[in-house]
């Protein structure tokens, strides 16, 4: 069974080549465009392993769901991928179980996704 | 048979011519049967007495016990003796006194009856008379004696009683006199210690006169003489003439002074008078210009004996110098409080020991409160943004307690308005010259500024994300593809999208380089330090670099795990600069060594190149913002001098150096060090 990942990306082009990738990287992705979708709901319904946000700026909308979502399901790794300088050290302050740097290798991209993934347990989300 | 020679008659005739005087009487009427010439001239009588009675013969002595005595013998028979008895007798026709001793014996028969009485006598009168004479004279001397005795004893008493007195008088006397005594040696000794004393005081007197810290003069009389003057004194006017001169004569300058007034009154109502850093124009020398002069002073007047004041004590100390001095730091903090204003500055200052917190009103108006509301210390800093507050707090306790300098700008809530302001404040310890220390600085309003930063951060954040993101995605395809391409026949497509993303690795590096930079320009950097092996993290990088730069090989000598307190990314942006920087000026296939060294109390990283190297002049030129150097060699080189400044200041922040050596045409070595 392949892992399931929820992708949020801003930038659709981005957004696009993400899932591909991830897709030939041996994943279920399913891509969101932007931070006003319901993830409680969606998370209830595709049961992802690792959630993927886009963490702009101040990222407060990354922010806001990463709360969201861990409030209800606090065992569900989310990630964020940034083009700030400093997320490699900000993310685990913010609240965040890892960092994607953007621009990304795409080899490091699988890498930390698979990271997080023998922890999820699907069955228990 | 008696054998007699003599008959009665010649026996009585013998008889009677015996000295001794004798009698014999027979009867109750004492016949004077025979009498002795000695008894018959006792008498006073002739022998015609012989055979008359007793009585008949010799009258007068009749009432004279003797005849009683005689007849009472006759009676009884019991003989009578008497010694030195009195009789009186006519003699030579006169009544004498004789006295005898004499005894009248009975002379009894043999039937035991009184037949006649022995008379015998002794006239005793002469011893009588002596004894008399002499018993008289004892009775007049024992008399005499009784009564001197008596007088004497009286004399005795008195005198006992006398001599009682007087003993106690003595008694008395001798206490009292112990008692003088006593008091006289202790006036004597006290006498002798009071003068003593008084020596020592006087010479005391004198030594603290002439040592004593302050100048003491005494003004004699209405005239106000200078009568003593101790050196400290004559020093405050330095040879000018004052012993013996009236003060006005002294020191002319005084008069119509308010100074003189006072002396007057103290001489007048003997007050004393206290002066406290008082105004006194005077001349220092004779002639000299008048100096503005402050004193501490006492007047005192001196009492005569009558109760008056003859003279004035003046106690005296110039604090001329102290007073300017204060005077002059009132000054300039009375500037500085004027620029602290004009700078619309807010000062503080907290008492190290009590903790008190002093804000001036205007930065009371910082932090949003009104400028005569009471702000202690938590106000003020619960007024700072949360995310701030722990480490302004943390920071402002390192300064009062490790003596740290307080530099931090912070964003203040305000207390009535809820705005956001945003404040620089600067702080250090200082020490008063009481002994207290005081946390004390200025604030000031760096809201603008600090908007505009966040404004660039922003922008730059913006910049960078805008950037970055078409960057992603080229990047993203082009691993895509190239992970597609790999095994295609045609060789270019097999490498193409590895050069390609090598150039999009490039771009980027540049972006960020630049990114850096302009956040440094906005601000410091802030340098996050953590604990981490330095020797990993070049090997990371050295590798990174190995995949990058395929041209050059990197050598990175190994040395043990060095653990360093720094800011790991800066660090790594650093060894990355300074590789890349080998890379860009050192022709391909050179060798670039990387090292690391622990020494001590640093650690010395050095990348080597054999690239152009530098000339001399430039390097330490060459760590400044905008530097490239000039040349022929580098001008085809891409990149903006950027790198090197920012590695520079990073490695400065760490309180580490940096440093080249060069050879032109040869290579460079870059050094950095970090404190371990």
């Amino acid at each position: 069974m392949q892992p399931t990942i929820i992708v949020q990306e801003t930038d659709s082009d981005v957004l696009d080549i993400i899932t591909y990738a991830l897709g030939e990287g041996g994943f279920d992705v399913y891509p969101l465009l932007t931070c006003e979708e319901d993830f409680l709901d969606i998370i209830e319904k595709t049961r992802p392993h690792v959630v993927m946000l886009d963490f702009k700026l101040k990222g407060e909308e990354a922010m806001r769901v990463l709360q969201e979502i861990k409030a209800k399901y606090p065992h569900l790794p989310v990630i964020a991928s940034s083009c700030n300088f400093n997320i490699n050290t900000a993310y685990n302050r913010l609240g965040f179980d890892d960092y994607i740097p953007k621009p990304f290798d795409l080899e490091a991209l699988y890498f930390t996704l698979r990271k997080h993934i023998p922890n999820a347990r699907p069955d228990l989300v | 048979m008696s054998f007699r020679k003599l008959n009665n008659d010649q026996l009585l005739h013998i008889l009677a011519l015996s000295k001794d005087a004798t009698a014999i009487y027979t009867g109750e009427e004492l016949i004077i049967e025979t009498a002795s010439d000695a008894m018959i001239a006792f008498w006073g009588k002739d022998r015609s007495v012989i055979g008359q009675s007793f009585i008949e013969a010799v009258p007068e002595l009749v009432g004279q016990p003797f005849f009683d005595l005689l007849r009472e013998v006759w009676r009884t028979g019991v003989t009578y003796e008497a010694i030195d008895t009195a009789a009186q007798l006519r003699v030579d026709g006169r009544l004498q006194w004789f006295y005898y001793d004499f005894i009248y014996r009975a002379i009894k028969n043999d039937k035991g009856e009184v037949y006649c009485i022995l008379h015998t006598a002794t006239d005793v009168t002469a011893r009588h008379l002596r004894i008399a004479e002499g018993l008289e004279r004892e009775q007049d001397l024992q008399e005499e004696l009784t009564a001197t005795n008596e007088e004497l004893k009286s004399a005795n008493e008195e005198a006992r009683q006398v001599n009682e007195a007087l003993s106690l008088s003595k008694s008395q006397l001798l206490r009292v006199n112990a008692e003088l005594e006593q008091r006289v040696s202790l006036r004597a000794s006290e006498l002798t210690t009071a003068q003593q004393d008084a020596v020592r005081q006087r010479d005391r007197m004198k030594r603290f006169f002439m040592q004593a810290p302050a100048g003491i003069c005494i003004l004699d009389g209405p005239e106000m003489v200078f009568e003593l003057i101790n050196p400290l004194y004559q020093q405050l006017f330095p040879g000018r003439e004052l012993l013996g001169k009236p003060i006005l004569e002294a020191l002319p300058e005084i008069k119509g002074a308010p100074i003189f007034a006072i002396l007057e009154d103290v001489y007048r109502t003997g007050k004393t008078f206290e002066g406290n850093e008082l105004l006194i124009p005077l001349a220092r020398v004779n002639d000299g210009p008048l100096e503005n002069r402050y004193f501490n002073f006492i007047y005192q007047a001196r009492q005569d004996e009558k109760g008056g004041y003859d003279g004035i004590l003046v106690f005296v100390i110039e604090v001329t110098e102290q007073v300017n001095t204060r005077k002059a730091i009132e000054r300039a903090k009375e500037s500085m409080q004027m620029a602290i204003d004009a700078a619309e500055l807010g000062a503080y200052h907290i008492n190290t020991t009590d903790r008190i917190f002093h804000p001036s009103p205007r930065l009371k108006e910082f932090f949003g409160f009104l400028p005569d509301e009471e702000v202690p210390y938590e106000a003020a800093i619960n007024q700072i943004h949360e995310d701030y507050r722990q480490a302004a707090a943390d920071l402002v306790e390192a300064a009062i307690t490790k003596g740290v300098r307080f530099d931090m700008e912070y964003p203040v809530v305000g207390h009535h308005d809820g705005r956001v302001r945003w404040v620089r404040g600067i702080g250090e310890v200082q020490h008063d010259t009481d002994g207290k220390s005081y946390f004390t600085g200025v604030l000031h309003e760096i809201t603008e500024r600090k908007q505009d930063e966040m404004r660039k951060n922003d922008f730059i954040g913006m910049v960078s994300h805008e950037l970055k993101t078409p960057l992603t995605s080229l990047s993203a395809i082009i691993q895509v593809a190239g992970s597609k391409l790999d095994g295609s026949p045609d060789p270019f497509l097999a490498g193409a999208m590895n050069k390609a993303n090598v150039q999009i690795k490039r771009m980027s590096n540049m972006i960020n380089g630049f990114l850096n930079i302009s956040r440094l320009e906005s601000g410091k950097i802030l340098i996050e330090k953590e604990r981490f092996d330095l020797e990993a993290l070049i090997r990371e990088i050295a590798d990174e670099s190995a995949v990058t730069a395929t041209a050059h090989p990197i050598r990175f000598e190994k040395c043990q795990p060095v653990m360093v307190n720094a800011d790991r990314d800066k660090i790594n942006s650093v060894v990355s600069n300074l590789i890349s920087n080998a890379v860009k000026y050192s022709p391909k296939g050179t060798t670039i060594q990387i090292s690391c060294q622990a020494q001590g109390n640093r650690v010395t990283v050095s990348v080597k190149d054999e690239g152009v190297g530098i000339k001399p002049e430039d390097t330490v030129k060459i760590f400044d913002r905008y530097y490239r150097v000039e040349g022929s060699r580098t001008k085809h080189i891409s990149g903006f001098g950027i790198g090197l400044y920012l590695s520079a200041e990073i490695v400065r922040r760490h309180d580490g150096e940096i440093w080249v050596e060069s050879v032109p045409e040869q290579g460079s070595t870059f050094y950095f060090s970090l404190p371990l």
